[in-house]
């Protein structure tokens, strides 16, 4: 029997297990002291105990000491205990309209994944752009760009990894060697991640904002409305994004041939699209249609809802397909989410932190439109997306009501750069695809990714302050 | 006498240290074992990211999973063929293992398994500031493992 002795100081080995559990011991005890000491000037207790909340939720979301879904649950139940907010209304917070529609949004995701739908429209891009090294790059980018838009942006990046691994693989690409292959896999992870953010449907983060802008506002965002606002951002961000690519990795192939044809073998392997791809894809162009023009009288979440059940009226998914294909965990993130971002608001903690950070810096539309712009686009580099835009929001929403702002344009300021992470892998889970190919290095990210993230702050600024005006968002 | 144990992953197969090995062993009469590993960190933090960061379900988050091992095990396979043939023009005598899991984990299993008694490695290029944060495999391995370990830096 072979027995491995950890040789290493005792003391070493009884703090790396037992860490954890002395970091969750320090925080929850921080917490506890905090909320039971007497407010500062200008806070109340609710405000104090809804801070507390808040900084252990931060640390717990950026360290991921216990998942993010948890989090959420335990954000929810401490806002209740200590009494923050009623009960009553703090689990009624789970029933929130955007819950219900990232719920059906996924529910419709798992059908177009399960279907092969996805797949289907991905390969048809690729045999479009596929004639050349180059088109074939820009295939896989804009196939990772368009599919973002209307499906989890996540989703699309794990669903391509196979295409472009295999060709990569036929092309004979080395890995850590190719540079046309280290395109490949950054145009995977980069078109993904900018097309997610062009709809609500792209990323979980877009629901989220206009949830929390909802809870504590009363304003929202249509499905269409974002759509305008935000689509003309992501054409020129794909766009620099490429022109990026396409400086920093030479496309050295010649020989293209495999390429092709491995593409023609997978259509060919793919068949004829079969009747429930076409009835899942008729049903989610309906809902796409309902939701651009027709959310407001109907309803964002009623529209998915009823998309669901078509589903499985036409027998398209099984539920088994559906707790597969969907994390759970979203709910619990979410519902802790806006409860907690509806806690700090109400109770004036928001309004208090915010001035204390940020104070009187964001007092008009652009000083507030680029401080959280700055602020969630790089530290979502970091942290989770969907954490930044519970954490950002909250601030910058009363940081807009006191000094009389349009709370939208804060909206559209946290979620919009809190979804383009592109330089670490811990940031999105496209980048850290891209690098587990082995093609790609995290300093080729990091190079390429603060270039274009610097183009993209700028871009989005200049977008704010010359096209949103032309529709109608004053800043 | 016992083989030299060269230890290779998907992120370590440096030139230089499959060189020193071959080299190391043709010097002192010797076989070479190759141990691959297909190191599962990787897939299976992705695994982590897609279902807790990226709330994406079960089944799409372990296809791409499987996906990302598949592709490490072919590049493993290729990777110790090139070795065998590289072992046959030295007049080397030769022995594959491949294993799949954590690095650190099952370079030791395999140096107990085969009770070897020197083993050459690649030090992959990080920084010491990385190292001290994150710690170090090799380290790790030297710490708990009697037998000599030849580092080679990438």
């Amino acid at each position: 029997m072979n027995v491995s002795i950890d040789r290493r100081p005792l003391w070493t080995i009884l703090l790396v297990r037992s860490f954890r559990y002395i970091a969750l011991g320090v925080l929850f005890s921080l917490t506890y002291l905090v909320a039971h000491r007497v407010p500062p000037e200008g806070l109340s207790q609710e405000g104090l105990r809804a801070a507390a909340v808040f900084g252990l939720s931060l640390v717990l979301w950026v360290t991921h000491l216990l998942p993010l879904a948890i989090t959420g649950l335990l954000a929810i139940v401490l806002i209740a205990v200590m009494e923050i907010l009623p009960a009553k209304d703090a689990y009624a917070l789970f029933g929130n309209e955007a819950i219900f529609f990232i719920l059906g949004a996924l529910i419709l995701a798992s059908a177009v994944l399960k279907t092969g739908l996805s797949g289907r429209l991905a390969l048809i891009m690729l045999t479009l752009f596929g004639s050349s090294p180059r088109y074939l790059l820009f295939g896989i980018f804009i196939s990772s760009a368009l599919l973002s838009f209307w499906m989890p942006e996540h989703a699309v990046a794990a669903m391509m990894f196979p295409i472009v691994i295999e060709i990569a693989r036929g092309l004979e690409l080395r890995p850590l060697q190719s540079s046309y292959g280290k395109a490949l896999f950054i145009a995977l992870a980069w078109g993904a991640i900018i097309g997610g953010v062009a709809t609500f449907l792209g990323g979980a983060r877009n629901p989220l904002a206009i949830a929390i802008l909802k809870e504590t506002t009363g304003k929202s965002i249509g499905f269409f409305e974002w759509m305008l606002a935000v689509v003309p951002i992501v054409v020129i961000l794909l766009c620099v994004a490429y022109a990026i690519i396409t400086f920093f990795c030479r496309i050295e192939m010649e020989s293209f041939d495999r390429a092709r044809e491995l593409i023609a073998e997978k259509k060919i392997k793919l068949g004829r699209a079969t009747l429930e791809e076409w009835m899942t894809g008729f049903i989610m162009t309906a809902t796409i249609i309902l939701w651009m023009f027709f959310s407001h009288s109907l309803g964002l979440a009623n529209i998915a809802i009823l998309s669901v059940v078509s589903l499985f009226v036409f027998k398209l998914v099984s539920w088994k397909d559906v707790e597969e294909y969907v994390n759970w965990g979203i709910i619990l993130m979410y519902g802790g989410a806006i409860c907690l971002g509806s806690a700090i608001t109400k109770s004036g903690a928001a309004f208090w932190a915010g001035n204390l950070i940020i104070g009187s810096w964001a007092s008009t539309p652009s000083a507030l439109v680029i401080i959280f712009a700055v602020l969630a686009i790089f530290l979502t580099e970091g942290v989770s997306n969907t954490a930044i835009v519970a954490i950002l929001l909250p601030l910058g929403i009363s940081i807009s009501n006191s000094y009389n702002i349009d709370p939208t344009l804060v909206t559209y300021s946290v979620a919009v750069p809190a979804g383009l992470a592109f330089m670490l892998p811990m940031g999105t889970p496209p980048t850290a695809i891209a690098l587990s190919s082995g093609y790609v290095k995290v300093r080729d990210l990091l190079l390429q990714g603060i270039i274009l993230k610097i183009l993209a702050l700028v871009i989005f600024i200049l977008m704010t302050r010359y096209y949103w005006p032309l529709i109608g968002i004053k800043i | 006498m016992k083989n030299i144990l060269l230890v290779l992953s998907t992120t370590r197969q440096s030139p230089k240290t499959i060189d020193a090995a071959f080299e190391k062993a043709k010097e002192e009469k010797r076989g070479v074992t190759a141990l691959f590993v297909l190191d599962s960190e990787m897939p299976e933090s992705i695994f982590e990211k897609l279902t807790d960061i990226g709330f994406t379900g079960e089944k799409p988050s372990q296809q791409l999973h499987d996906s990302i091992l598949a592709e490490y095990r072919v590049r493993g396979d290729r990777k110790l063929k090139d070795l065998g043939d590289m072992a046959r023009t030295m007049a080397v005598s030769f022995k594959t293992i491949i294993r799949e899991g954590d690095f650190t984990k099952e370079c030791l299993s395999v140096i107990g398994e085969e009770e070897a008694d020197f083993v050459i490695i690649t030090r992959k290029k990080r920084s010491s500031l990385s190292r001290f944060i994150f710690g170090s495999a090799l380290a790790e391995i030297n710490d708990k493992t009697h037998c000599k370990m030849l580092i080679i830096d990438e």
